[in-house]
């Protein structure tokens, strides 16, 4: 169960964000920020949900709520740089 | 390109919209990401018998299509195979794949609707593991069968109707089965809590499946967990629905071979051993979320409604945010139905309208009416609290978006 695959763009396990945890993360920017989950091509779109789910499955002591959403930012969906250099 | 109005998304509430502007003296472009207007109306195809005689059968490729025409009719730019990937100002939103390099306009309105929820059981990336979404896809518009033989893993309105969509074109679908309680998908799925959403849900029942389920809530709990226990599985249409068991493997080498299932507790804990079926396909249901990230790249702000599906855009029951010029419409306000969704589409066509001075075919008031209307008529239902979860928008809205309208307006 620990090695099932929860992003799957940039082949990142269950342990792996366990650990972050362990670790002290505690949102799903500071998880991304320590094993790259929801950096790849689908930009977190997938596993953002198992995310926010495993921090609440295991922070549940000290919080009640999921953690916010992560804020996304441009370009949210991957773009040719010949369309971004376009005139 | 510049117009008046630029809408992303061509799904159910997109195109009303956009045909709601372009009625009344808009100008509108209208983008989507997929090869073929319609969005998820594309894969719909089931009976209500709530409907009027001769409005029996849904089919979604059809309304898509007419609603499609119909916007291009009158004059409605439609950019598919098209992806906006970034917005910005009042507003641009830039493009990948189009002739263009980006659409401005004065309104904008997002119709991006919803995403699935990925369901991570051990070996979920294994080929033949879809969602049930994909499933729906593959069988009512590409015709494709997913596969021989089929076990799906989630009990809810959407997977129910697929079940029996691939059922109708002859797939073997050898049982439905739900998720595992696990940290990476939360203990939401248990005997239990499935059999209390769709009670919830089943009074509205559109096919004979649901409305066995139905049957249940004529007991509600605590008799409803009684029935739940007796009857380890129903078989309806041919079909095991196995509410005491889960999934808790998908199995194969380079493909799906197998699964494994548990017997579970009505609370969802494991017990008795593993038990191994052979199948070839395996379809995942966890529900869907709202696609917010164009939003909250505009600058709205975000609010978190569990009653609508996640976090969705602050909005007004006009549709409109605190961002001046940005519109919502549609499952990115809250997982609903075509029909409510069409409804929404249309009433916040009538407020850009309103923006512009302009006035559309029916009132705010009375297309707001609509909105409730269809929800009342709508077969399916996907979130059991819905209306109190729109009720909490509203007052979020009375509490907030009036202040934070001001503070955008500052800006």
């Amino acid at each position: 169960m620990s090695d099932v695959i929860i992003c799957r763009c940039e082949g990142v396990c269950l342990n792996q964000i366990t650990e972050a945890i362990d670790q002290g993360a505690s949102s799903v920017p500071g998880i991304k920020k320590r094993v790259r989950v929801g950096m790849g091509y689908c930009q977190g779109r997938v596993c953002q949900p198992v995310v926010r789910q495993i921090l609440e499955s295991e922070l549940k002591e000290d919080s009640k709520t999921k953690p916010p959403l992560q804020r996304a930012q441009s370009p949210v969906r991957p773009v040719l740089l010949g369309d971004i250099l376009k005139e | 390109m510049i117009v008046d109005v630029v809408i992303i998304g061509a799904g159910p509430s997109g195109l009303s919209a956009a045909i709601e502007v372009a009625q009344h003296g808009l100008t509108a472009a209208v983008i989507d990401e997929y090869y073929r207007p319609g969005g998820r109306l594309l894969g719909q195809h089931y009976e209500d018998p709530n409907a009027p005689p001769d409005d029996k059968v849904w089919d979604g490729k059809k309304v898509a299509d007419e609603l499609a025409r119909k916007a291009e009719d009158l004059g409605v730019h439609l950019f598919t195979n098209v992806t906006a990937w970034s917005v910005s100002g009042k507003w641009k939103v830039e493009l990948t794949g189009a002739s263009v390099k980006s659409v401005e306009a004065k309104a904008m309105l997002l119709a991006t609707g919803s995403i699935e929820k990925a369901l991570p059981l051990p070996g979920w990336t294994l080929p033949g593991t879809i969602s049930i979404g994909a499933a729906q896809t593959f069988t009512n518009l590409h015709h494709i069968a997913v596969g021989k033989k089929v076990m799906i893993v989630g009990v809810d309105p959407l997977s129910l109707s697929v079940m029996m969509e691939m059922k109708n074109t002859g797939i073997d679908v050898v049982g439905m089965v739900l998720p595992p309680d696990t940290p990476a998908i939360g203990h939401g799925h248990s005997p239990a809590r499935t059999l209390e959403r769709l009670s919830d849900v089943a009074g509205l029942a559109p096919n004979p499946l649901l409305r066995t389920v139905g049957k249940f809530s004529l007991t509600r709990f605590p008799r409803l967990v009684a029935h739940a226990l007796r009857f380890n599985f129903l078989k309806v249409n041919g079909v095991p629905l196995q509410l005491r068991k889960v999934a808790t493997e998908i199995e194969g080498n380079g493909k799906v071979e197998g699964i494994t299932l548990q017997s579970v507790t009505i609370d969802g804990k494991i017990t008795g051993e593993p038990e191994h079926v052979e199948v070839d396909t395996v379809c995942l249901s966890a529900g869907l979320y709202p696609m917010v990230d164009l939003a909250q790249t505009a600058g709205c702000p975000m609010v978190d409604v569990p009653e609508l599906g996640g976090t969705v855009p602050l909005h007004g029951p006009d549709m409109s945010t605190p961002v001046e010029g940005l519109y919502v419409a549609g499952n990115i306000t809250g997982i609903e139905g075509a029909k409510v969704t069409i409804a929404q589409g249309q009433l916040a066509g009538i407020s850009m309208l309103a923006s512009f001075g302009k006035s559309g075919s029916l009132s705010v008031q009375e297309a707001k009416e609509n909105v409730n209307k269809a929800r009342d008529i709508s077969p399916l239902r996907f979130m059991p609290d819905i209306e109190k979860g729109r009720l909490k928008m509203e007052e979020i809205w009375k509490e907030e978006g009036v202040y934070e309208r001001r503070n955008h307006l500052q800006v």
